[in-house]
């Protein structure tokens, strides 16, 4: 009686155990989110198959009547030792889950705020290089600015060259006054020539006239023949001046060719450097538009950057609601054990069906208590509210 | 001379993501990883907002709260709720507590911010 009722009482608590224990284990997995709706399913269904291999075991006791008293205990204690061992398992590789997540989404965060940080900075750059604000405040550079400032220095490069140019005839055409002026000089040196010619034929008669007078025409004579020395003298002068009046005349002529050339090479010089300039400042203005057309993809490219890299932190912040909702599935799981393990000592001391009951009830409601909050009610990654008080 | 502000949370990327979004605008940010050491930090310093989460080891967000506004230098400061309770018990109780404002995870990194310049500047 006492062999075949303990062996009764062990079956009955086997099967309440084993029924409890699944029935614990898809009720937490009823309550859990669905990837761990599984594994407590699996542990449901662990649990389950410990029972059905367990009944076989006890029909067999019951039918040979031979087994030793504590055989059934014993197994029931396995039993319930394999299901705590695989549940402690699986905490621990929840645990692993949560710290390898963790560390991946550090990552990612690390990365998405480089990114981030990276292109501002490439924008700042590229606006810095637009503006010519590269380099120390004292030696700033504004491409746009050099390009205006070359700009007006040949404009006014070019109004100094036609000035000059200007200046330039002018002086030609005082050359080719002092020219005629030239000229002039030489025809009153004709003239001049033409009197000492004819002063001189006067002095020779003179002295003719002097010599046909004798005696009282010496001094006469004297005179006609200063006369003439005179004369001579004259017209060697007025060669003199004719033949530097002459080169005077040449050396205005070949000036004035200078200044004719030096006048036209500088205006057609000036020029094509002006038609360069506007040239180079039209292209310098294309590419300006080009760049600020850059700039605004750029500045765009990067708000939209700055867009995902803010969707990439909301979303990663999936790791601190997953990790809490794991370690609320942790201790779903605890609670699992614990219950597992209440009924494994139950069975072990041999208590009765009520007491086992009664214990059960009391660990079950506590951990109803303990576990009904869960402290994320969240089930998408859509953005959360916003309270000022 | 920046903000200052204190971000209060036992996960550390999301201390990592709301010090990301508060440095990226100029504020100044310093991290506690629980309770105890986010009062441990206002005590030895001077912020001008708190960040706290809730669900934290040792001490809660709540009794941070309540420990803060304790504080002598804390009595006005906005300190804000970011967690992922959304319940309307929860809220009363961050109001009744002393917080500013409830903001419920995930964050959206712009919305901090508006919320942040409208407390602080």
């Amino acid at each position: 009686m006492g062999m075949v009722g303990k062996s009764e009482a062990t079956q009955q608590n086997l099967i309440a155990t084993t029924l409890g224990a699944t029935g614990i284990l898809l009720l937490a997995a009823w309550w859990a989110a669905p990837p761990w709706s599984l594994v407590l399913i699996s542990f449901g269904f662990m649990a389950w198959q410990c029972w059905i291999a367990r009944s076989r075991g006890g029909f067999a006791e019951a039918e040979s009547e031979a087994e030793p008293a504590g055989k059934t205990g014993t197994d029931d204690v396995d039993c319930a030792g394999f299901v705590r061992l695989q549940l402690q398992e699986a905490q621990g590789e929840v645990r692993r889950v949560q710290d390898l997540i963790q560390e991946a989404v550090h990552t990612l965060v690390g990365s998405f705020s480089g990114l981030s940080s990276e292109a501002g900075e490439q924008l700042r750059l590229a606006e810095s290089l637009a503006r010519g604000d590269v380099g120390v405040d004292s030696h700033r550079l504004s491409f746009s600015g050099f390009v205006t400032e070359i700009a007006e220095a040949m404009s006014s490069f070019v109004d100094k060259t036609v000035e000059n140019s200007r200046l330039g005839m002018l002086l030609v055409e005082q050359m080719e006054l002092i020219d005629q002026q030239v000229d002039d000089v030489a025809r009153l040196l004709n003239e001049i020539h033409n009197i000492t010619n004819q002063t001189n034929m006067l002095a020779l008669n003179a002295s003719i006239e002097a010599a046909r007078a004798g005696e009282l025409g010496r001094g006469f004579a004297v005179v006609a023949d200063e006369v003439r020395s005179l004369s001579e003298r004259t017209a060697s002068f007025n060669d003199q001046i004719r033949d530097l009046t002459l080169k005077v005349k040449d050396s205005v002529a070949g000036g004035e060719q200078l200044i004719h050339q030096l006048a036209s090479q500088d205006m057609m010089f000036t020029l094509q450097a002006k038609q360069k300039m506007n040239d180079t400042s039209d292209r310098i203005a294309a590419i300006d538009g080009e760049m600020s057309e850059v700039i605004d993809r750029l500045r765009g490219g990067v708000r939209q950057l700055s867009d995902h890299v803010s969707d990439a932190v909301r979303s990663l912040q999936f790791q601190d609601m997953v990790s809490q909702l794991i370690n609320h599935v942790a201790k779903r799981l605890q609670g699992v054990e614990e219950v597992v393990a209440l009924t494994g000592s139950q069975a072990e001391e041999g208590l009765g069906k009520l007491e086992v009951r009664q214990a059960m009830d009391e660990k079950i409601a506590g951990l109803r208590q303990s576990l009904s909050k869960n402290p994320v009610a969240q089930d998408k990654m859509q953005s959360g509210s916003v309270d000022l008080f | 001379m920046p903000k200052k502000i204190l971000t209060v949370d036992d996960s550390a990327s999301i201390r990592q993501m709301v010090t990301f979004t508060l440095k990226s605008a100029g504020y100044e940010v310093v991290e506690a990883v629980d309770g105890n050491s986010g009062l441990a930090r206002a005590q030895g310093d001077r912020f001008d907002l708190i960040l706290t989460d809730q669900n934290m080891p040792g001490m809660d967000g709540l009794s941070l709260i309540r420990a803060l506004r304790k504080l002598p230098g804390y009595p006005t400061t906005p300190i804000l709720m970011l967690t992922t309770e959304s319940g309307d018990e929860m809220k009363s109780l961050g109001r009744a507590a002393g917080a500013t404002g409830w903001l419920v995870k995930p964050f959206d990194p712009q919305k901090l911010l508006d919320v942040v310049k409208r407390l602080v500047g």
